[in-house]
């Protein structure tokens, strides 16, 4: 039923727990929030299943597969690709190119042929030409095609990496925070991409996002974490009006002031 | 799927350019071989054509040396499998009796492997590990080659190698390698070979992964590329052709000793990357024309030549980054102002990290 | 193996060990504090043993008047070095190992031109022999051993209780923190260059009386340095020092009961396969 499940998860840095006994599941063409105060361990769980840090304890399992052990590429190879806080592209390269990066593992290339660079890698060539137009075209980047990526304006280069991740296949997509740094239209403008993915590829999405009025709008259910354990879970309406949540943040709040 | 239809309607051009100057390469690289495949028939100077020859095998190892620092590998043991190949295509001629076209393949297929073998485990090795240990395996070898006579001759190494086999061209007529115009057109059909192959691994789809591992290999792995494997692919891809190019060497000089593969070797090719620019594609051919043109002049006075090529590099590595390849944008930059040509300097940094 | 044997290697092994170690000392200072590795670091070595040589052998200078000059020569040639190159391209990390490289082998090949392809020898400054457990252990390196501990528990108090080396320290821990606390990026580097090259130039001191000198013995400590700072941890102090003691043991023996060929390939072997089950040496800490 669900297609990425966490059980028991807990990521200890020195004695420090970022994350403790956290559970959670996701269910395939989802879209969830997962947010929680600054330091509740929100990017720290995008580094435990994309296989960036290993966990001291618990599950992580993906359609049945344990994801525990992998390294990063071999979990991207499964289909679940993430996106970084900070923008990151192959920045020296155009939009388009930075989607073909993206293609890699689709050429099962015979090395004697790419090297040749005969007809049958000329062929590939194209038809990878095509399929990166349309990713761009979906991601309203097809105008950008020849730009170099560190060129583009902000908001652009945050869905040209989103655009990777589709590229490279994503089943499953985390996206850390994609709507920093951007203003209103630009975030609207993003939340809808968001949405246009999962009902045209069928993804599976997981946000980490400070924006909480965006999470409310787009998320069909909120995982909440606060000092990397779950505090509530639940659809939007239930998690705004959930004593913990609000404790958590204007709790925080009041203490800060 | 119309929208892919629709959106390409010759949108990025720039790309498509590229894609086409990729379909043309070939045509390009048969030119330049047929252009300077006539040299040795215009000038007949022996000593001229020899240093020609010397510069083609010079420029295999540079180029493919070059590669692999670009993978972000801090290389120090070309000569390692430069010798691997001489040492094994010529034991494959001597002792095993086969045919130097058969013998060469063979060696470069032996280093490539032996690079594999040693890769997996050593490219895992960060920055500076691995330029100890691929230095302390050139050196290593070289103990061997001289600790045991049989078969690898000692420290005095083996002499009278055979030149390669005649072969016969059909159209052309017996080529015997009676003459230097013959090795010079085997070296630089090698050349030629190499640097095709090197031009795809840089330049075609692969290519792409290449240069994206070096502009950001944390999201390279986050989309599932798995660098390893393709840093592996470069090292032994880069060493066999490197390996070529010893086999050649050994058959052309017939003797080779294990004096022939120190790490000096290695030092070289670093000063000729660097000093012709390791970012560009040309860098190590440049590189490599210009320093050994100008070592001719100390030409057996080996240090002297040495602090020539160093004061080159250091001179370089202070005041022309990119190296001598960017030196036309230098002096254009000197004259229109700054903003004109912007000398990028990147990928750098990958290294040591 | 009869006991005297055994003396003899072990004491080789030490005094061997003891050079390997201040050659990696200095390195890896440099290392820790800089993140650089400064290639002609070998080159310093062969200059420290050729100035002996000129002081010792040519001037007829007594061995502990030319022990302060030549450390103090060679440490400033290596904080002019670091002024004029180093300085201007800091920053770039591979450009530096290429401009050590290129330096290092600029002043071995001037060596060859200046002071002759012709090993030069250094007369013996404590020619007299030890009787120790049944072996005869000479003097030379006796002192190697004795000289070296000197300077290692130096560099170690000057590093763990001196202002100076406070500031070293946490240059090396954390460059920004440092300068905001005032200490001053270039003097850390001067100094450095300066205690990296002098330790150097000790190793080469020590080695004059006991080896025969040329030119191309820097090349070669550049490697034994690598691998010992590679096997022990790039710039770990005390990892330095304990391979450096291994490395030794391992020459020592093996080139007493192998032949020294056999032992070079088996040094490399070893380290390679410690480094392949341990990538970060033996005390190494992995570093982002």
């Amino acid at each position: 039923m669900s297609q990425l499940s966490l059980k028991g998860v807990s990521k200890y840095f020195g004695g420090l727990a970022a994350i403790q006994n956290l559970d959670f599941e996701v269910k395939e063409g989802e879209i969830r929030g997962l947010i929680g105060p600054n330091g509740a361990g929100k990017t720290t769980v995008f580094n435990v299943i994309t296989g960036e840090l290993s966990p001291n304890a618990g599950e992580i399992l993906y359609a049945g597969r344990l994801l525990n052990g992998l390294k990063t590429h071999q979990v991207a190879k499964l289909g679940i690709v993430r996106t970084y806080q900070l923008v990151t592209l192959f920045s020296g390269y155009s939009a388009l190119e930075n989607i073909l990066v993206g293609f890699h593992s689709e050429s099962r290339f015979s090395l004697l042929d790419l090297i040749l660079g005969g007809r049958r890698s000329r062929a590939t060539d194209i038809a990878q030409l095509d399929k990166a137009m349309e990713i761009l075209a979906f991601m309203g980047l097809s105008a950008f095609a020849d730009a170099q990526a560190e060129n583009l304006p902000h908001g652009l280069q945050r869905k040209l990496g989103v655009a990777i991740a589709l590229a490279a296949r994503a089943k499953v997509l985390l996206l850390d925070e994609p709507l920093t740094g951007m203003n209103p239209s630009e975030a609207q403008d993003m939340i809808e991409t968001i949405r246009q993915i999962r009902k045209e590829y069928g993804t599976t999405i997981i946000l980490v996002e400070h924006n909480l009025q965006a999470v409310m709008e787009l998320c069909e259910k909120i995982t909440v974490i606060n000092f990397g354990q779950k505090i509530a879970e639940g659809e939007p309406g239930q998690i705004k009006r959930d004593e913990k949540v609000i404790e958590a943040y204007i709790g925080k709040n009041a203490h800060a002031t | 799927m119309t929208k892919a239809a629709a959106c390409h309607n010759g949108l990025p051009s720039a790309y498509l350019q590229k894609l086409n100057r990729q379909k043309r390469a070939p045509y390009g690289f048969l030119g330049i071989f047929f252009l300077l495949s006539m040299v040795p028939f215009i000038c007949r100077n022996d000593y001229y054509v020899h240093v020609m020859i010397a510069i083609f095998y010079t420029v295999i190892y540079t180029s493919t040396y070059r590669f692999i620092l670009r993978t972000g590998q801090f290389h120090f043991g070309a000569h390692a499998f430069i010798g691997i190949g001489a040492y094994a295509s010529v034991l494959l001629v001597t002792r095993a009796g086969w045919s130097f076209w058969a013998a060469m393949p063979a060696a470069g297929i032996i280093a490539a492997v032996c690079a594999l073998i040693v890769g997996f485990p050593i490219l895992r090795l960060k920055g500076i590990y691995f330029a100890i240990i691929t230095w302390g395996l050139g050196d290593t070898l070289r103990f061997v080659y001289m600790r045991f006579k049989n078969p690898f001759g000692g420290a005095l190494g083996i002499f009278s190698i055979p030149g390669p086999n005649p072969i016969t061209i059909p159209g052309v007529g017996v080529i015997d390698f009676s003459q230097k115009s013959h090795y010079y057109i085997l070296a630089l059909a090698l050349m030629m070979l190499t640097l095709y192959v090197l031009y795809r691994l840089e330049r075609s789809r692969i290519g792409l992964v290449f240069g994206a591992i070096r502009e950001g290999d944390q999201l390279a792995r986050a989309i599932g590329i798995n660098i390893m494997n393709y840093k592996v692919l470069a090292f032994a891809v880069c060493s066999g052709l490197a390996a070529m190019g010893g086999s050649f060497y050994a058959h052309y000089t017939y003797y080779i000793s294990p004096q022939d593969f120190t790490v000096l070797l290695t030092i070289y090719l670093a000063i000729y990357t660097v000093v012709g620019g390791q970012d560009s594609y040309f860098g190590a051919i440049v590189g490599t024309v210009v320093l050994s043109l100008a070592g001719e002049i100390f030409a057996g006075y080996s240090h002297y030549q040495l602090i020539m090529y160093s004061t080159f590099m250091i001179v370089v590595l202070l005041f022309l980054p990119q190296g001598l390849v960017s030196f036309p944008r230098y002096i254009a930059r000197l004259f229109v102002g700054n903003s004109a040509n912007e000398v990028k300097g990147k990928g750098n940094e990958s290294a040591l990290t | 193996m009869e006991l005297h044997e055994l003396v003899q290697n072990v004491v080789n092994a030490i005094s061997i060990g003891s050079i390997y170690a201040l050659l990696a000392l200095g390195l890896t200072l440099l290392f820790s504090i800089m993140d650089i590795l400064f290639f002609a670091h070998g080159a310093m070595y062969m200059l420290g043993a050729y100035a002996t040589y000129y002081f010792c052998t040519k001037f007829g200078w007594n061995y502990f008047v030319a022990i302060p000059l030549v450390i103090l020569l060679i440490g400033t040639f290596g904080t002019l070095i670091e002024k004029g190159l180093f300085r201007p391209i800091r920053n770039d990390h591979v450009a530096i190992i290429f401009l050590g490289i290129a330096l290092n082998w600029f002043l071995e090949s001037a060596g060859f031109i200046v002071f002759g392809l012709r090993p030069k020898p250094v007369a013996s400054a404590f020619p007299g022999k030890l009787q120790f457990l049944g072996s005869t252990i000479s003097w030379e390196r006796a002192v190697v051993v004795i000289i070296g501990m000197i300077a290692v528990f130096s560099l170690y108090f000057f590093l763990m209780r001196s202002r100076l080396g406070l500031g070293l320290r946490a240059f090396a821990e954390d460059p920004e923190a440092a300068e905001l606390q005032g200490i001053s990026n270039d003097h850390v580097c001067s100094l450095g260059f300066f205690i990296g090259c002098g330790l150097a130039a000790l190793a080469g001191l020590l080695v004059a009386p006991i080896f025969i000198i040329t030119p191309a013995m820097g090349s070669h400590a550049v490697l034994i340095s690598l691998l010992v700072i590679g096997l022990g941890g790039l710039g770990s102090i005390p990892g330095a020092l304990l391979s450096a003691f291994i490395i030794g043991s391992i020459e020592s023996f093996g080139t007493a009961y192998l032949g020294a060929n056999i032992t070079w390939g088996l040094i490399f072997i070893f380290v390679v396969v410690f480094l392949t089950i341990r990538p970060t040496g033996i005390l190494g800490v992995e570093r982002e």
